[in-house]
């Protein structure tokens, strides 16, 4: 009785051992995995916070990344330590600077963030204030090879979605020209090059008020309530505290309002201008003939109202409305078609 | 228009074959049987050409055909006999591009790149020539051996085209044989240029893209280093485009020196596989 | 990255990096503007329109099979047809090679007896594999090879891709893609080849959506079981002469059902595990061809009949024997099937069917063709012969001695409609995902839809009653 009894338990506790220090499926090899994995995600948040400071020309402080990381100061330093203790950033008298390793693997981080969220933008259709949470999750877990996989398979994009430059891979990164709306002169034509995507809501705000990347505008009226500006077609309105995360970029012609496939009417043709879209929905359009210069005829509408059916170079093509918008068209008349 | 470059097919004499076997006559299908074959043709074209009816008159076997894009999603093969020689075809999937990375374009791509076949069928619908001659000039990229099959001349007819195929013939550099697969109209005159280009009896000299300004220039450059370096690959320019487009699997190829073994392949084939050459 | 073991592929592998960094995206739009201007230039040069292009006969079909109001009845009306026609032209087929069949099964009985072979030998074989055998080829092969060239004709005719047209806007509405029409349409013809269809969509999330929502498509192996149920108890509600209409028409009706709960399922996976928006969709529209009809023949039924019906008797062969065996293997005063389908009854009885109709829905796994022979077989027991070529036996057993309703019927519909795909199907989803998780949740997501709605039906009308 108390040999079996001694038995069973030495098996327990052989079994318990085991599934404790088993390595790298023990639980121990685990806690350490997640361990490691969450101070790597934390050092590379923290290496992205000092990059975008040294960007905006402010620098990083232990207050500052305390409180983007949601960490105590006294865990902020200890990191800091540690990250000088790496060589990826230094404690200048203002604040802290990366170093040339340190600001690679931001750029790996970021590089790796933005691709992401071209993907899920693009290929997932995610909405686009969505995107920068889960990105900002999944950045981390992806290797270098990974991340260059996945930049072929886009396409090469330049930008993110909300209009940041990407990283190559060797870690070049343009930088990008933009004023904030809410410093830009009333009255004078601009595109809108970026839309910040932090806070999110702030982002959500802008999606809903119609303002998109890339969109041509012109500032109405600059209120304490509201911000107006003119898409040569509507007014549309929105708050400040949104504007101030709108940037734009000068434009040299007056605001003109695109004119888009899918707005054609059946037995109309336009002539291909330019394609508004990146990666896999671009390459789509394109290997269907859809490129600038081609003449496209509105055939026919579907029963529910969508999808449209267009004539490209002899072949009849049915598009959605999306597509049709992400296509700028100018119109041709029937007289001049081919 | 497209290139200075005159182009032409010089058309040697057939190859001799048995007295005594009539040309077309002599086409015998072997349908699934595709042991022992001496040439690889491969059969490529965009979706809903008719390319499965071709494959069917080609080989007598009965491949199911279906009028809706992406219908070939597994790869068939099928065998015929034509003046002694034995031929083995390959279906590819129907596909509009070989740029893009959907699977289908992936194993079409593939298959012309890597199986080397000793020609290539590409099926058009003539009454979308245009849009159809997007695919037909990326394979001219990757393979001199091909045949066009300007397949649903008919249906052309009935809707108003005149079509000169000599003329196109002569812009593409590759023989081209107006066909209506269904009637099997036009298959001895295409089983005669398959067996011509693989044979080599037919010597092609397919159109190049025309790339213009700092795309081409990138192009050139690349192109002549993957030339120097892999002297006799016959389509360095289409891997220098692959290449300039980060296309991973042929990045991979480069890297591992697949294209190494594949010119040294070609080299190495017994010369009665090849009959002309 | 591929480490370089050529030096030389090295080297371009860098030189590509340079150039491509210099180039940009505006590489690939070089390309192909160069690759179709190029066409058009070759086009234009070799193709003459000698006469000027009226309204094509395509272009005024494609005004009717896509007009507002006509697209979506043209298509529903053509789906009846094809079904009527299945219907009226399998009735005395089925009947003749019934009779046939089961003479021979009569005779060889009467053969083993005189012999004097065994009982279970007999039984075993004659009773159990070969009468398994006969009904599926009974029950199936006339439709099928009615069903499949009709089909075909419209696949041929380029009918297809205008129904995913006229279908897109609501796939787009649930956050999937208008190709999964497509993927459906293959789906009434065998689900295994509907799954393999799914690799049209190009788009990862939506192809998945299409895999894992194919089943509810009802394939031609379990069409016998929805027109059996739609003649005995559908229709046997209208005058004989409106008979074959209202048996379509519930077969309509069930396959309009599948295309709801395949857009409902998709809508709620668009919502949880595989969330996102609807992604970029094109589809060509491809000019209408003239169909073949010999090639039609020739292909529908040789491909495709005698391809699933080799498979559906493949698994009826072994599934009869299995059948025989649970009815006469006794184990305490009660056989196997008693044993199970006792257990299976209550569970069985809450969704509207019962313990057999479970047992034989566990049996038919491998091949759903074998549900109602199955269901037939268990309950007439060991040797009981029942003329199954009288649809008013049918009905008497049915009805009569086991104790369906109507519900018993539209609960059988629903659930051979909803339930767990064939195990082929299973392996094909297994094989395009190469994902065990996707491959557990296409199997047990339907079973458990089916469980949940035919619950709900059951209940709901046990309540209003």
């Amino acid at each position: 009785m108390t040999a079996a009894l001694g038995l069973f338990l030495t098996t327990l506790a052989a079994a318990l051992a085991l599934a404790l220090f088993w390595p790298r499926r023990g639980l121990l090899a685990r806690w350490r995995q997640t361990h490691q994995l969450a101070d790597r995600v934390l050092i590379e948040d923290a290496l992205k916070h000092i990059h975008a400071r040294e960007l905006r020309g402010t620098l990083a402080t232990p207050e500052s990344l305390a409180g983007k990381l949601g960490v105590s100061v006294r865990q902020a330093l200890e990191m800091i330590e540690r990250m000088e203790e790496g060589g990826l950033a230094h404690s200048t008298g203002r604040g802290l600077r990366l170093t040339p390793s340190g600001r690679k693997a931001a750029l790996r981080v970021i590089r790796a963030h933005r691709l992401l969220e071209r993907y899920l933008a693009d290929e997932l259709r995610m909405p686009l204030e969505e995107v920068h949470a889960t990105a900002d999750r999944r950045e981390h877990v992806l290797t270098a090879e990974e991340v260059d996989e996945l930049e072929a398979q886009l396409g090469y994009p330049q930008q993110d979605p909300h209009g940041d430059p990407i990283p190559t891979s060797s870690g070049a990164l343009e930088s990008l020209e933009a004023t904030a709306l809410t410093d830009w002169p009333v009255g004078r034509p601009a595109r809108i090059v970026h839309l910040e995507d932090e806070p999110p809501e702030a982002l959500a705000g802008i999606v809903s008020a119609g303002l998109v990347l890339d969109m041509q505008i012109e500032v109405r009226q600059v209120g304490k309530e509201r911000l107006v500006v003119w898409d040569g077609e509507q007014e549309r309105e929105l708050a400040p505290v949104f504007a101030s995360n709108v940037f734009v970029a000068g434009l040299s012609h007056p605001v003109q309002p695109p004119v888009r496939l899918s707005s054609l009417e059946p037995g109309e043709a336009g002539r291909i201008l330019a394609l508004r879209c990146e990666g896999l929905g671009r390459r789509r359009l394109l290997d269907l003939g859809l490129t600038p210069g081609t003449v496209v005829e509105c055939a026919f509408p579907g029963p529910l109202g969508e999808p449209t059916a267009y004539r490209v170079r002899g072949a009849l093509i049915a598009l959605r409305k999306e597509q049709g918008d992400e296509i700028e068209i100018e119109p041709v008349s029937a007289a001049r078609r081919e | 228009m497209t290139t200075k470059r005159p182009r032409s097919i010089r058309r040697r004499p057939l190859p001799v074959v048995e007295p005594g076997v009539p040309a077309p006559a002599s086409l015998r299908r072997l349908g699934i049987d595709t042991t022992d074959w001496d040439y690889l043709v491969a059969l490529a074209g965009n979706p809903n050409t008719g390319k499965s009816t071709v494959f069917n008159a080609l080989t007598g076997l009965k491949q199911h055909v279906g009028n809706w894009p992406g219908k070939t999603v597994a790869r068939a093969e099928g065998g015929f006999e034509y003046q002694a020689s034995k031929y083995k075809l390959v279906d590819l999937p129907g596909t509009y591009s070989l740029l893009s990375a959907s699977t289908d374009e992936e194993i079409a791509r593939d298959f012309i790149l890597f199986g080397r076949p000793d020609c290539t069928i590409i099926v058009v619908d003539a009454t979308v020539l245009e849009r159809n001659l997007n695919l037909t000039l990326q394979i001219l990229e990757i393979t001199d051996r091909a045949v066009l099959c300007l397949n649903l001349m008919d249906e052309a007819r009935r809707r108003g085209f005149k079509i000169n195929h000599k003329r196109l013939q002569r812009d593409l550099g590759i023989p081209v044989v107006p066909t209506v697969a269904r009637t099997a109209h036009g298959m001895p005159e295409l089983i005669e240029a398959v067996a011509g280009v693989a044979g080599s009896a037919i010597e092609t000299q397919p159109l190049r893209i025309s790339a213009s300004g700092q795309a081409a220039r990138a192009l050139e450059e690349l192109a002549a280093a993957i030339e120097a370096a892999y002297p006799g690959l016959p389509n360095a320019r289409w891997v220098a485009m692959r290449l300039l487009e980060g296309d991973k699997r042929v990045e991979r190829a480069v890297a591992s020196g697949e294209f190494i073994e594949f010119v040294e392949a070609r080299e190495r084939q017994p010369a009665g596989t090849r009959a002309a050459e | 990255m591929a480490t370089a073991t050529s030096p030389a592929g090295g080297q371009i592998l860098e030189s590509a990096e340079r150039l491509r960094r210099g180039l940009g995206i505006s590489f690939r739009d070089q390309i192909v503007e160069a690759i179709y201007e190029d066409a058009r230039a070759i086009a234009t040069g070799a193709v003459r329109q000698a006469r000027p292009a009226g309204p094509t006969w395509d272009a005024k079909l494609d005004r009717i099979l896509t007009s507002r109001i006509w697209g979506i009845p043209i298509m529903l009306l053509g789906l009846a047809v094809v079904f009527w026609l299945t219907i009226v032209g399998a009735n005395y087929p089925s009947q003749a090679i019934a009779l046939v069949l089961f003479r021979i099964e009569g005779a060889a009985v009467a053969l083993f007896d005189a012999i004097g072979a065994p009982w279970w030998l007999t039984g075993f074989l004659w009773h159990g594999v070969y009468r398994g055998l006969a009904w599926v080829i009974s029950v199936m092969l006339p439709p099928m090879a009615i069903f499949f060239p009709l089909f075909t004709i419209l696949e041929n005719l380029g009918y297809l891709p205008r129904a995913a047209f006229n279908m897109d806007w609501l796939f787009k509405r649930v956050g999937a893609h208008g190709k999964q029409a497509l993927t459906m349409s293959m789906g009434l013809g065998c689900n295994a080849a509907g799954v393999i269809a799914c690799r049209v969509i190009d788009s990862p999330r939506e192809r998945l959506i299409a895999v894992l929502t194919n089943n509810f498509v009802p394939c031609n192996g379990r069409f016998p079981t929805l027109i059996l149920l739609g003649i005995v108890f559908i229709a046997a509600a209208f005058p004989p002469s409106l008979a074959t209409f209202a048996a379509a028409g519930s077969v309509v009706a069930v396959v309009v059902v599948g295309v709801l709960i395949t857009l409902v399922v998709s809508w709620i996976l668009s919502r949880t595990a595989l969330k996102g928006e609807a992604s970029s969709f094109t589809l060509e529209l491809p000019p209408y061809r003239r169909p073949n009809i010999g090639q039609i023949l020739y292909t529908s039924l040789i491909d495709r009949t005698l391809f699933v019906l080799y498979r559906a008797v493949i698994m009826a062969a072994p599934a009869g024997g299995v059948i025989w065996l649970l009815s006469n293997v006794v184990v305490g005063g009660e056989s196997l099937a008693g044993w199970v389908s006792g257990f299976l009854d209550p569970l069985g009885r809450s969704i509207g069917l019962d313990g057999v109709i479970l047992l034989a829905y566990i049996i038919a796994i491998p091949a759903n063709e074998i549900v109602v022979p199955t269901i037939l077989m268990t309950y007439t027991g060991a040797g009981m012969m029942i003329e199954i070529d009288s649809l008013a036996e049918l009905r008497a057993l049915l009805v009569g001695e086991q104790g369906w309703t109507l519900l018993t019927a539209v609960c059988l519909m629903l659930f051979s409609l909803l339930h767990n795909p064939c195990s082929t199907t299973i392996w094909t989803i297994y094989k395009e995902t190469g994902s065990a998780k996707w491959t557990t949740i296409g199997a047990l997501m339907p079973l458990a839809t089916a469980f949940i709605v035919c619950f709900a039906v059951a209940q709901g009308v046990r309540l209003l009653l």
